[in-house]
């Protein structure tokens, strides 16, 4: 082929290539194939329980909770805070709005169960003492007086309660004390505790949307300030905080979508800097800006064809890309002709075994990561390989226009190479293995959900803050109990609360356990009811000889009669006449979504580091908090397939290179890593599951290296100026990353960086050490 | 002219109780301005309740402290340790282990508590506004009978009633009804008492 005629194909397949990715990337709704809901980088498929609850809630009704705090310097501004309430409340935008110091609702409930309190408190009552009686070991045959008097044991025991005296109007009609055990429960729950408030009117509100989705954004907060407005009218010093998920998540969002721009912008320019230092004709270095292009054209193609939805962190942490395509257009310009009048077939064909061999090695470790169970591993693994082997191929292509212009390097001074300095050398060698076998021993792992985006500090403390005037306290532990029905989920409601009296005793467990019976103390109440034939004679004896006037219980009494003779009502009614009683606050004590119900409870201890077992299918929303669990099997995936990919590598360098100098060019790779881990390990870092991707990374970059020092190292000399370029450009590149907000991407980069600096030192003291073999 | 004279002789009386009746309002003011001015103050207390459907009283006892900023706490000892914070953020149980609770504004325990804490500032100017006051006077001591103005709390609360000598509270009886009330025996009173740091951790928030 002549000169021309290649110059012309060459043309030809960059322009098709540029116009098809054009074409295809500018067609693209990006707003339904890029996600930045941080679920999304989560398996859809995911079994584990925490994470369902988990998409659950993100997606549903707790996490579309609002809550609102209008405050005024002189009195709590309640007219202003009714015209705010009547502008939400009228907007789509917003599924229901209430005050949250409004009894309506509550005095609604306790009137419902007041009136029903037989067939939604008496089953589980009557259970809860059985359960007692049977861990007495008594006959049967005593049950009935057993329950008198541990009845009026308990009632005694309120009685003698200051609080008591808030509910002595129901006692003769609830000598069980029903109805106060359930408001002591309502009053952990914590929906109707009021804070240290001050002057301010709180609302609590639920939007329509998600707030994960634009609807659940833009529109609410256009509302709110419509709101805002609205009270201004009515009482101008109006002050207003609040805080919702959607908040986060839209901050979140803009700032990613800033890190994107930012980052990648960054990492070009921290890439060609390093070039334009290191090249005597900085302009040549506009030679790799087509190559770098095209390979993130390339990434950008091949990702979004194979993925039908992608979170936004796949774009962050491609910035890397740059980094290592423009090795590749290195490794070509800079490599001189052999000779006078080489060709460039026969030049191109010298090159391309190690262009190629280190492009498989990176590509077949990204590759690797196809297999992993996070999506977001899978995407980056697509990405990078996508965008390697079109730089690799852009490379040829763009080099095969200008294959008589290669780049001059400026030649940087190699180690020095005499015995003393040897002798240096082998010392640092040892030292780094030391610093590997010991810091790798120290390493500790924790991974947090919330690493994975953009930390807001101003918005953490708006959030206590709000919260704190919404009484919500950090004592108190959030469970979360699943099933796949409402009647398994509250039967496994039982299981967790007698998990909880074990591992607890201590604690008070409230929530909907209280307000519902399980289907099976609801099924046995009549037969209950039958066996007790003779428990109200007995409570009145026992009553009367603890100083009570058996004569003032006939309320309860009458409706104790009632109740036996009653048709016991069917369970989902019972459900349905319920739930449109929870409304408020009170809805989130029962979630249903997915075909999953959630059922919440609160106890009254503080978070605590063991999770429930996996059986009771019960999450504590602490857990939710880090998914620390979650992701820790993720890391152990990730690892596993990390190892694998090193053996791959390992393998086909081995197989191409012959057993020592293969060995010789893999320890390069995998001692880089291990020093780096080392490295982290002695500074004290807690790392997670991206310092594990960097490691691999790097391992997978440290090989292009190793690979091509150990083709094109000439006897004596330093390492090619490729080689020190192109890791001199990686590690620029995840400079940049490691400066990143979000700390995932922060971890990738240190690691990476670490991990291509402690190659390039190795394969320069390899040189120097075999310089002065050579010598 | 038989009518006239006892126009005359009911104006007569009239005037000669002015005084009596004016000087008696002076006499509460000081009462109510001595008993304030007993805060802070720390006593032990014996709470007695009445229920409609118990022949005998429920007891209770414990220590009573108020401080003019920190409010009112209630600690019982007896039959359980738990500690009553009535403050003007409103109601706080808090019990042996240091767990607190926090009362609904609209809590039927607030009504009670709250008004105790009124009384027991002795503000009698912000009583007036709140209460009707019944003042009876025996034995070298008195007895106030406060009465809500607001007719849902009066139906809740009942009277609450005060009794003492000179500028000591004996007794504080809040009552329903004679078979529903709350006794309160008030004893080892130490007027104007010293608060520690950690007795103001402790008992109030």
């Amino acid at each position: 082929m002549t000169e021309r005629r290649r110059h012309l194909v060459a043309r030809l397949i960059l322009l098709a290539f540029v116009v098809l990715a054009g074409l295809r990337l500018a067609t693209l709704d990006y707003g339904a194939k890029i996600s930045t809901n941080v679920i999304d980088l989560i398996p859809a498929d995911e079994r584990e329980p925490e994470l369902h609850v988990l998409r659950t809630l993100a997606n549903e009704q707790q996490a579309r909770v609002v809550l609102l705090a209008l405050s005024a310097p002189a009195a709590p501004p309640d007219k202003a805070a009714d015209a705010f309430i009547a502008t939400l409340a009228g907007d789509p935008s917003f599924a229901e709005v209430r005050r949250a110091d409004d009894t309506a609702a509550r005095d609604a409930l306790g009137r419902f169960f007041f009136e029903r309190s037989t067939d939604y408190l008496l089953p589980g009552w009557i259970e809860r003492h059985r359960a007692e009686f049977a861990q007495t070991g008594r006959p049967d045959a005593e049950w009935t007086d057993w329950l008198a008097a541990r009845t009026v044991d308990e009632l005694d025991a309120y009685l003698h309660t200051p609080e008591s005296a808030a509910f002595q109007d129901l006692i003769p009609s609830d000598p069980l004390l029903l109805l106060p055990r359930l408001a002591s429960s309502a009053r952990l729950a914590g929906g109707d505790t009021p804070a240290d408030a001050g002057n301010v009117v709180r609302i609590w509100a639920r939007i329509a949307a998600s707030p994960l989705e634009p609807e659940g954004q833009q529109p609410v907060f256009a509302t709110i300030d419509r709101a805002l407005a609205a009270a201004r009218a009515v009482t101008p010093e109006t002050d207003l905080r609040w805080t919702g998920v959607n908040r986060f998540a839209a901050a979140s969002e803009s700032r990613i979508r800033s890190e994107i721009s930012l980052l990648n912008t960054l990492s070009i320019a921290a890439v060609l800097l390093v070039s334009v230092m290191l090249i005597r004709r900085p302009w040549q270095v506009l030679h790799l800006l087509p190559i770098i292009l095209c390979s993130l054209a390339g990434a950008w193609l091949a990702v979004t064809l194979v993925f039908d939805r992608l979170h936004i962190l796949v774009f962050v942490i491609g910035a890397l890309l740059t980094g290592a395509a423009i090795d590749y257009g290195f490794h070509l310009f800079l490599h001189a002709d052999a000779h006078a009048g080489e060709g460039y077939g026969q030049k191109i064909r010298r090159v391309l075994r190690p262009l190629l061999l280190s492009c498989f090695t990176t590509v077949a470790g990204f590759g690797l990561l196809l297999m992993s169970e996070l999506p977001l591993i899978r995407h980056l693994g697509v990405f990078v390989a996508a965008g390697l082997c079109t730089a690799v191929a852009a490379a040829v292509v763009y080099h095969a226009q200008y294959p008589g212009k290669p780049f001059v390097a400026r030649q940087l001074p190699a180690l020095p190479a005499g015995r003393r300095a040897s002798v240096v050398w082998r010392g640092v060698v040892v030292l780094a293995a030391l610093a590997a076998v010991a810091g790798v021993s120290r390493l500790h792992w924790h991974d947090d959900i919330r690493e994975l985006e953009v930390p807001t500090p101003e918005l953490d403390a708006n959030d206590d803050a709000v919260n704190a005037l919404f009484g919500q306290q950090d004592d108190r532990a959030i469970y979360l109990t699943g099933g796949d029905n409402l009647a398994d989920a509250r039967t496994r409601l039982d299981a967790f609360a007698a998990w909880h009296r074990e591992r607890f005793p201590d604690a008070e467990l409230a929530g909907a356990a209280l307000m519902l019976p399980s289907p099976a103390a609801h099924a046995a109440l009549p037969d209950r009811l039958r066996e007790l034939g003779g428990f109200p004679d007995a409570l009145r004896a026992e009553l009367r000889e603890h100083g009570y006037l058996p004569e003032a219980f006939a309320p309860f009494f009458n409706t104790w009669e009632r109740t036996r003779a009653a048709t016991p009502s069917d369970y989902d009614r019972l459900v349905a006449e319920l739930r449109p009683l929870l409304v408020g606050p009170m809805s989130m004590l029962i979630n249903e979504a997915d075909g999953r119900v959630w059922f919440a409870s609160i106890s009254g201890h503080p978070p605590a580091d063991e999770p429930p077992p996996p059986e009771l299918q019960t999450v504590a929303t602490n857990q939710l908090r880090t998914l620390n669990r979650l992701f820790g099997r993720y890391r152990a995936s990730a690892l596993r397939l990390s190892l694998i990919g090193l053996g791959v590598t390992g393998l086909a360098v081995v197989l191409l290179y012959g057993p020592r100098r293969g060995l010789r060019i893999y320890a390069i790779p995998v001692g880089a890593c291990f020093v780096t881990f080392g490295v982290l390990g002695l500074a004290g870092a807690t790392l997670n599951l991206f310092h594990l991707l960097g490691g691999f990374l790097g391992v997978c970059l440290s090989h292009d290296y190793a690979i091509f020092s150990a083709e094109t190292r000439a006897p004596g000399k330093p390492p090619p100026v490729s080689i020190r370029l192109s890791a001199l450009t990686t590690i620029a590149s995840f400079g940049v990353l490691a400066f990143s907000q979000i700390p995932v991407i922060a971890a990738l980069g240190v690691t990476v960086g670490l991990s291509v600096f402690t190659a390039l030192a190795a394969v320069e003291i390899d040189a120097a050490l075999r310089s002065r073999r050579h010598a | 002219m038989k009518f006239f004279r006892v126009i005359v002789l009911c104006l007569l009386a009239l005037t000669s109780l002015s005084p009596a009746l004016r000087a008696e309002r002076e006499d509460v003011e000081l009462i109510f301005a001595s008993l304030h001015d007993n805060a802070p103050l720390r006593a032990t207390f014996a709470e007695a309740r009445f229920h409609p459907f118990r022949a005998v009283p429920i007891k209770l006892s414990g220590e009573l402290r108020l401080d003019p900023a920190h409010g009112l706490s209630l600690h019982y000892v007896e039959p359980e340790e738990t500690t009553l914070i009535v403050d003007d953020r409103g109601l706080l149980m808090r019990d042996a282990r240091g767990r607190e609770r926090v009362a609904p504004p609209d809590h039927r325990a607030q009504d009670s508590t709250r008004a105790l804490l009124q009384l027991m500032r002795f503000d009698y100017r912000a009583l007036l506004a709140d209460f009707t006051l019944q003042d009876t006077y025996a034995d070298g001591g008195w007895t106030f009978t406060f009465t809500p103005r607001d007719t849902d709390l009066s139906a809740s609360l009942g009277t609450i009633s005060v009794s003492g000598q000179a500028d000591r509270v004996n007794t504080i009886v809040m009552a329903k009804s004679p078979r529903q009330r709350v006794e309160i025996t008030v004893t080892d009173a130490t007027p104007r008492a010293e608060f520690t740091a950690d007795e103001i951790a402790r008992y109030f928030r």
